[in-house]
């Protein structure tokens, strides 16, 4: 069935590019990746990570201080930023704070704290510091807890958390809330920040690259991960012409935990379900954000997916500026396309070299800059997890 | 509101061995209920690989799944599913950061792949072979109503049935010292809308948390995030129309029963 435009009336993101749509669309025109070689802890081997600069020494509001960890600190430095808290105050005042829904999406949260509790435990006991915080650190909630927090919004609220797909599936659940009137808006978004637990786990699945990552390239070799937050306000009415969700597609492979399908079959049923959702063929998108992620398997299934659809969009993954920020990837690159609908600009795959001739899907080598009306962002996870998001600008 | 049929029901918890044989232990106010240890039955239907890698997180989820889609007599292949836990599996998370802080962080590819609160969700879809939309979900101590509100929104917008699943599982020390759950417990629903004859109508609300009088279940209702559903089941068992009250967050998931 066909949806009724949720509109996008504010949003907000913060990744490696810089803190804030203007620093994120500067670096973007200037062409400049956000990927650095790794420098974080004690990482034993070579990796290019997208990193936030500045998180150490910018710890959460002191009446939230037992939320402070560097996911949370990093949702901080999101929700600071393009003045969206005032903007959310703006929509209490016109809704009241029981009536804004909250979804977000995260992976990993605060782990890092657990992280370092069990480098700290004790050798004879194993009890873990006396200082450590699970339920406002690394529990999932602790993200939604944080932020309903610091917004000061009570209405329904929920932490997604499929992987990659987390903060692509928020707007799909928003939609819902919001369609069936439980809520009136909600402030949609994700968060995840750099750790050792995604940074090994990765490397164990040989699935790091130790160049910064070549998405859709010859030879690319696997992602490199970045840190990330991002926020959207979703409203049923808009004041003036904006971007709006049109559609959503979300599906699963049923094939493998840690391999997409490799004929994307999950993929496609995403994309489908998204198309039909904004009443749309595929020729009518103008640009596909990738999912992209430089794996050799993962952007195999996602091109199969898409030759199964007859589009002539322009097509890019982001990852090559921001790294693959995980649960935080679907809200980032949605808003990478809000900021391709209003400025019109097709931002370029970067990072990828010599293209790879079994890949049927041509990707922007440079940025294209041209009117964008409809766009499509594509993420997909862990555990077959796909979600497809389209997104329109109205008049 | 949203009016509900609920169509199989999954349980598992201390001394609740599955729905039918739970029923009799919940009825007549839980007089007849007994505390014992939660056994975990292996999810035959998983696949030999899947099942070998699985943790005892994975298969409590998957057990409790089976045991509503075997109640509903539904095909699993067709269901879109929401899974929901407070905790994730702690079991992998305890193995992981103990990995990573040792001089060599030998992290394991299966249980880094495990770690992900959705694992249960992509077993789950391997062994069915389902390829509807499904959710990953965790709200604290309001778990259990987020999905069941998340749950009922998907069988609107769907027009089908949907299976919920929501289960904790406790953590070894020394996290165990700091994470709130001591019992391991699940509950799985198969729920789809029925607009001319439904046995539940969901809303959200206020009012007074409906609170159970056997104490030990009480406990177990107070004591993991999945059993927050005890008394919609009770309410079930029991058969007479009533109104449930589920806190989410600053609200109540209001369940009202239409008698059986």
């Amino acid at each position: 069935m066909r949806l009724t435009p949720l509109h996008v009336t504010a949003y907000t993101l913060s990744n490696a590019l810089g803190r804030g749509k203007a620093a994120v669309f500067d670096s973007l025109t200037k062409g400049q990746s956000g990927l650095t070689h790794c420098d974080l802890e004690s990482v034993n081997f070579s990796c290019w990570i997208g990193r936030v600069g500045g998180i150490e020494q910018e710890p959460v509001r002191k009446d939230l201080q037992h939320f402070d960890c560097r996911n949370n600190r990093l949702a901080q430095i999101g929700l600071e930023q393009d003045g969206f808290v005032g903007i959310i105050e703006g929509a209490i005042q016109r809704y009241g704070k029981a009536r804004i829904g909250l979804f977000l999406g995260t992976s990993t949260s605060g782990i890092q704290e657990t992280e370092h509790a069990y480098a700290k435990r004790d050798l004879i006991t194993e009890a873990l510091p006396s200082s450590f915080r699970y339920e406002t650190t690394q529990n999932v909630n602790s993200l939604t807890d944080f932020c309903g927090r610091f917004l000061d919004i009570e209405g329904p609220a929920l932490t997604i958390s499929t992987a990659c797909s987390s903060s692509s599936k928020v707007f799909a659940t928003a939609y819902r809330f919001i369609d069936s009137g439980f809520c009136d808006a909600a402030v949609v978004g994700g968060v995840d920040s750099l750790c050792l637990t995604t940074l090994y786990g990765f490397h164990s699945l040989g699935l790091i690259s130790e160049v910064a990552c070549t998405p859709w390239g010859k030879t690319r070799t696997g992602i490199s991960i970045g840190e990330a937050a991002g926020f959207a306000l979703l409203e049923r009415r808009a004041a003036r012409p904006n971007i709006a969700l049109l559609g959503y597609g979300e599906s699963g492979d049923a094939y493998h935990m840690s391999s997409p399908h490799p004929e994307g079959k999950g993929a496609a049923l995403a994309i489908s379900k998204a198309l039909e959702r904004a009443g749309i063929t595929a020729d009518d998108l103008d640009y596909i954000n990738l999912h992209g992620t430089g794996t050799q398997l993962n952007d195999i299934s996602e091109d199969k997916a898409l030759q199964q659809f007859d589009h002539h969009a322009g097509c890019s993954s982001t990852k090559g500026w921001t790294g693959h920020t995980l649960a935080a990837a679907g809200i980032t690159e949605a808003a990478i396309a809000f900021l391709g609908l209003e400025q019109g600009l097709i931002p370029a795959n970067i990072n990828r070299g010599e293209a790879d001739p079994e890949l049927a899907t041509a990707v922007v080598a440079e940025n294209q800059w041209q009117s964008l009306k409809t766009v499509m962002s594509n993420s997909f996870g862990f555990g077959g997890t796909n979600c497809s998001l389209v997104f329109g600008k109205l008049d | 509101m949203i009016p509900l049929r609920i169509l199989g029901i999954g349980l598992i918890g201390p001394g609740l061995h599955g729905w039918r044989a739970s029923i009799p232990l919940l009825k007549n106010r839980g007089d007849r209920y007994q505390p014992t240890e939660t056994m975990i039955p292996l999810p035959t239907f998983l696949p030999a690989n899947e099942r070998r890698r699985s943790t005892p997180t994975i298969k409590l989820a998957l057990a409790a799944a089976g045991q509503a889609v075997d109640h509903a007599a539904i095909d699993a292949g067709q269901l879109a599913t929401v899974f929901a836990s407070s905790l994730g599996d702690m079991k992998i998370c305890d193995m992981l950061c103990r990995a990573l802080a040792s001089h060599d962080k030998p992290v394991s590819p299966t249980q880094f792949h495990n770690s992900v609160h959705n694992a249960p969700a992509g077993y789950w879809s391997i062994a069915t072979g389902s390829q509807q939309a499904s959710t990953s979900l965790a709200i604290a101590g309001s778990s259990f109503p987020a999905a069941m509100l998340e749950t009922a929104l998907q069988a609107q917008s769907t027009e089908q049935p949907v299976l919920l699943v929501t289960y904790d599982h406790p953590a070894s020390f020394p996290l165990s010292a700091s994470v709130p759950v001591a019992i391991a417990f699940a509950v799985a629903l198969v729920i789809q809308v029925d607009n001319d004859n439904p046995t539940l109508n969901l809303d959200l609300g206020d009012g007074e948390p409906t609170i159970l009088d056997n104490p030990e279940l009480e406990r177990i209702r107070l004591g993991n995030p999945a059993a927050r559903a005890l008394p919609l089941l009770q309410a079930i068992a029991e058969g007479a129309a009533s109104r449930i009250f589920i806190p989410y967050l600053n609200q109540q998931l209001i369940l009202d029963l239409v008698a059986a």
